[in-house]
């Protein structure tokens, strides 16, 4: 019976660290990893601090072990991220190899002394394994403070943190946008206007924009000549023409003629100096189908010859993406065109209409005029 | 012997009766129940009393139902702790889980600033000193960092929302120690546990660094007085070092020191190793309370400081190195915050009027129902610390010396002083002088032991006659009918009960009093994410008042200004140029500015401004063409600045 209180704890710690551990790695953001990461966090690390103290009484243990858990974990994850070296699966591991090697002990420690009594003279600590124990904790948490304060030093020196995130550069930017034939079926809301206005939103000032409408003919309309974003006047000027655009109904034809509106949006931007970056954005929907009839190479079918343009496009140092509206969870009807972006190095963003527009696209954005 | 306990205990679980049966039902009826009223809860029809008045008769019943049972069985011949622990576990989840259970996404908006800070830690895996004052006192954050990429979560707002409940919880094994530690009396310590969680209602256990610390508080404190009383010989010996100085002192003042300084009875001894291990555990414990919180550290020292010097724990040195160590954090880690702030640092000290002005009077204010809170705020400490200075004092004339809980209750006090902290110190220090308040106050219904304990105490000490006296004086004082009718069982249970009901009332409305304005919607939310999803950094986010939830991601990157801060009046008056103006000034690329439900109840709480304050600003700055709607949603409108004049900020 006793032998059999003496293993419980280090058992459980054992068996709490591999958990945690397994859990952590295999299991992440379950309810599981939650239960057992909690638990081995805020009890563990502790208890196989108070174990030693050999306290007999419950309440107080327990007290101890949360309080201890809770100084371990923030003083071993203090000192990697003081140091530089902030990786919480290694804060874990190291969290864990100091619960097993303490449950070690603890084995080693029951299978060879008694346990210390508890006589008049009051409550008696295993002095030896308890001094070695606050020892090498000591020697430890010293030898990683100073290490850490070395490193901290080292870190400012070498390489300041910024405050916020360096601003994207300027660039010469043209929207295209789709608003012909099947576009009314894949985009019913009209959220390509509101896509746009995002994206116009999120150009860097000194950048400048301008528009191209895709129509069921091979002339295009240009919307918006190139405008320069200097103030907040000249973001919503632009912001407001794609919204006034918004309100014009969708062309029923059933073709579109995109490569005469990516030559246009071309010829805008070829006005620009060469050092310029260039961007070309088409809105339009998962289909991406053109009538145009020039033959292309690389068009998957006949109804994407429009790709030789962007290729066209490309070696005028011109990149073009395309934000493609899609029913939610539809992949597959935008595939040829990703896949012709994929080669290429454009960018194609699948989209759909709903609250989450704004959710969806922000990264897009962010990643494409960063890349920019 | 420790067989013979087992047997004890387990002959003790046979015999449960159908008594004690019904008294571990009744709580588990209770809970289902309150469970159920809660489903009819609909916080639109909150007003300025707050989560009262949207709960149903039932749901303040069975609350009460469940004062009546822990009372009940608080009084039975055999003392149950499993049924009054299991009482205890579900008082706290009821009280303090409520809102969890209730509110649609996690309520308080300091709340999202401490995810930001988390949300910083785990992205950039640094802290930045010079960008907000916690990121001086790390230790929490770091810890919160860690804990939520061990788990694999987004956010700490994925389980922040339950951190009153598990603090509370956390609490009571401290608090039972240090009880403990003040009495033998275990329906005395049950009864403290049960009071202490009826009278927490200052709101500090959210997931917060202090919410913690006041654990680590407790833990330090509780260990202190459990295994660092110093033997009598050691207070004999340095009596007669002190006996030189002391002799200058008045007659009254060398009594009253001797009264408080005398050792406590019973004080058992620990081996000097154990002692080392747990000093050296101690501050451990301490160094992570001076890392995470500003404020805790210095409760820490002012009761480890007043146990010290009258001699109530060793060692001496103790509050030596517990200051050094919180002036070396403060010294070395926290210059970048000292820098800017060493005026708001030091410049309340000793500022009276100002700090009773910002701790007291400033908070009775706003609309009539909003002063009526604070008032019963006010009514509430009152009850307490009355009820806590009746039963001290009650416990003096019996004969107790509780030296240590009297020390532990005003030692907060001085801290007043120093710092009105923003004009919540004093509610700090309802916070860390409250277990002893709760003890005190509890001790009210349980001294009958007082006399079995002056008799121990007299063996011991037969040579002090003033000893003698006081014993004689408890032994009188027992043969009272009027104390003898009170300590009948059924009236205790009914006096306890009755306490406990107005406890209840005063914490249900002091706690949850600003839930109109704490509380947050899911729509709420989403519209401080849209700005987040739109906002390039290095915008400018604009909010009405105080109660956003923002700042829960990208803390680094955008400014942030309150128009009440420095606009109020244009805020009441719908004055769209004062605003426009207060925009150009700053000078920044983009504006956004952010209305949400719950700024417009703060607005009418706390500046008692008229219903619609803020929809009528809205229409205000769209009207004025400076602004454009972004956003809309039944809780959230978010407007974007447009500069129209020809040398707009850019």
């Amino acid at each position: 019976m006793m032998t059999q209180t003496r293993w419980t704890w280090p058992l459980v710690l054992l068996v709490s660290a591999l958990a945690a551990g397994i859990s952590t790695f295999v299991l992440p953001g379950t309810w599981l990893c939650l239960v057992l990461s909690l638990w081995f966090l805020l009890v563990c690390p502790g208890m196989m601090v108070v174990r030693y103290l050999h306290l007999k009484e419950p309440v107080a243990e327990w007290m101890l072990a949360i309080g201890l858990s809770v100084a371990i974990d923030a003083l071993v994850a203090s000192l990697a991220l003081y140091a530089g070296a902030w990786y919480p699966p290694g804060i874990l591991g190291i969290l864990m190899a100091l619960c097993i090697f303490g449950a070690i002990a603890q084995f080693a420690q029951a299978q060879q002394a008694p346990l210390p009594s508890i006589g008049q003279a009051g409550r008696k600590a295993s002095s030896p394994e308890l001094l070695f124990l606050l020892l090498a904790l000591v020697v430890m948490l010293s030898g990683l403070g100073i290490w850490s304060y070395n490193m901290r030093s080292l870190n400012r020196t070498q390489a300041p943190v910024p405050k916020a995130a360096p601003k994207a550069a300027a660039l010469d930017a043209i929207i295209v946008m789709d608003n012909v034939g099947s576009i009314a079926r894949y985009d019913p809301q009209g959220d390509r206007y509101k896509a746009a206005q995002l994206f116009a939103s999120m150009l860097p000032f000194g950048s400048e924009v301008g528009m191209v409408r895709i129509t069921s003919t091979q002339t295009p309309v240009r919307v918006l000549p190139l405008q320069a974003l200097r103030a907040n006047s000249d973001r919503a000027r632009v912001v407001n023409t794609l919204a006034a655009n918004a309100l014009l109904p969708v062309d029923a034809a059933p073709v579109a003629y995109f490569t005469p509106a990516l030559e246009m949006a071309g010829d805008m931007l070829g006005a620009k100096p060469a050092s310029d970056h260039k961007l070309i954005v088409i809105f339009t929907d998962a289909l991406a189908f053109s009538g145009d009839q020039q033959a292309c190479a690389s068009a998957s079918d006949a109804y994407h010859l429009w790709f030789c343009t962007v290729e066209g496009l490309a070696q005028q140092k011109i990149a073009v993406s395309l934000v493609g509206f899609a029913p939610a969870g539809d992949t597959a009807t935008l595939q040829p065109v990703q896949q012709f972006f994929a080669a290429y190095g454009g960018f194609t963003a699948p989209v759909s209409d709903g609250p989450n527009l704004s959710a969806q696209l922000t990264t897009t954005y962010r990643a494409l005029l960063g890349a920019a | 012997m420790r067989e013979e306990t087992e047997r004890g205990f387990n002959k003790q679980r046979a015999s449960l009766t159908r008594v004690d049966m019904a008294l571990i039902a009744l709580p588990i009826g209770v809970f289902v129940f309150w469970l159920r009223s809660l489903q009819g809860v609909s916080l639109q029809q909150m007003n300025d009393l707050g989560l009262v008045s949207v709960f149903s008769p039932f749901t303040l019943l069975v609350l009460v139902v469940l004062m009546v049972s822990f009372c009940g069985c608080l009084q039975r011949p055999r003392l149950r702790p499993l049924i009054l622990l299991l009482h205890l576990c579900l008082l706290i989840f009821m009280l303090y889980g409520v809102t969890s259970l209730i509110e649609e996404a996690p309520r308080f908006s300091v709340l999202y600033r401490h995810a930001g800070y988390t949300e910083y830690i785990v992205r950039t895996g640094t802290v930045d000193p010079s960008l907000d004052a916690y990121f001086n006192w790390t230790g929490f954050f770091i810890l919160s960092a860690f804990v939520t990429r061990s788990m694999s979560y987004p956010s700490i707002l994925s389980f922040a929302g339950w951190a009153p409940v598990f603090f509370n919880l956390i609490y009571l094994a401290p608090l039972h120690l240090l009880f403990s530690t003040f009495t033998t009396n275990k329906r005395l310590v049950w009864l403290a546990l049960w009071f202490f969680c009826l009278t927490n209602w200052i709101g500090q256990d959210y997931y917060s660094p202090q919410g913690l610390d006041f654990f680590l508080y407790l833990v330090i404190i509780a260990a202190l007085l459990r295994w660092f009383r110093p033997q009598e010989t050691q207070v004999r010996a340095r009596s007669t070092r002190w006996d030189g100085l002391l002799k200058h002192l008045p007659t009254f003042a060398r009594r009253g020191y001797y009264w408080i300084a005398s050792p406590a009875p019973g004080t058992e001894s620990v081996s000097p190793g154990l002692r080392r291990a747990l000093l050296a555990l101690l501050l451990l414990i301490f160094a992570f309370v001076v890392a995470s919180h500003p404020l805790t550290p210095f409760f820490v020292l002012a009761s480890v400081i007043a146990l010290v010097f009258f001699r109530r724990c060793a060692p001496a040195w103790l509050p030596v190195v517990m200051a050094l160590m919180t002036a070396a954090w403060i010294l070395l880690m926290t210059r970048a915050f000292l820098a800017g702030h060493l005026d708001w640092v030091t410049g309340g000290v000793g500022h009276l009027t100002s700090i009773f002005s910002e701790n007291v009077a400033s908070r009775v204010s706003g609309s009539p129902d909003h002063e009526l809170i604070a008032q019963m705020r006010l009514l509430t400490t009152a009850v307490v610390w009355g009820l806590a200075f009746v039963g001290c004092l009650w416990r003096i004339r019996r004969g107790y010396r509780d030296v240590d809980a009297m020390l532990l209750a005003i030692a907060p006090f001085p801290l007043l002083v120093v710092q009105p902290y923003g004009g919540e110190m004093l509610l700090r220090i309802y916070l860390f002088a409250l277990p002893c308040m709760a003890f005190f106050g509890a001790s009210l219904f349980y001294n009958e032991q007082a006399k079995a304990q002056a008799k121990e105490y007299a063996s011991e000490h037969a040579a002090s006659g003033q000893q003698h006296r006081q014993n004689r004086r408890s032994t009188r004082l027992l043969k009272t009918p009027a104390l003898r009718l009170f300590a009948s069982p059924r009236w205790k249970a009914a006096l306890t009960a009755g306490l406990s009901i107005l406890l209840l009332a005063g914490f249900l409305f002091a706690r949850y009093g600003n839930e109109r304005q704490d509380y947050m919607t899911n729509a709420e939310v989403a519209g401080v994410q849209y700005l987040y999803n739109i906002a390039q950094p290095g915008a400018i986010f604009i909010a009405g008042t105080d109660g956003t939830p923002w700042q829960s991601q990208d803390f680094e990157k955008y400014n942030l200004f309150v128009l009440t801060d420095s606009l109020l009046s244009a805020v009441a008056q719908g004055n769209a140029a004062a605003i426009t103006q207060f925009i150009q000034d700053k000078a920044y690329t983009v504006a956004y500015l952010i209305f949400t439900r719950s700024q417009e109840a703060t607005l009418e709480a706390t500046f008692d401004a008229a219903p619609g304050t803020l929809d009528r600003l809205e229409t205000a700055l769209l009207a004025s063409g400076n602004y454009r709607l972004l956003y809309s949603n039944h809780d959230a409108r978010i407007l974007l600045f447009i500069d129209n004049t020809e040398e707009g900020t850019s």
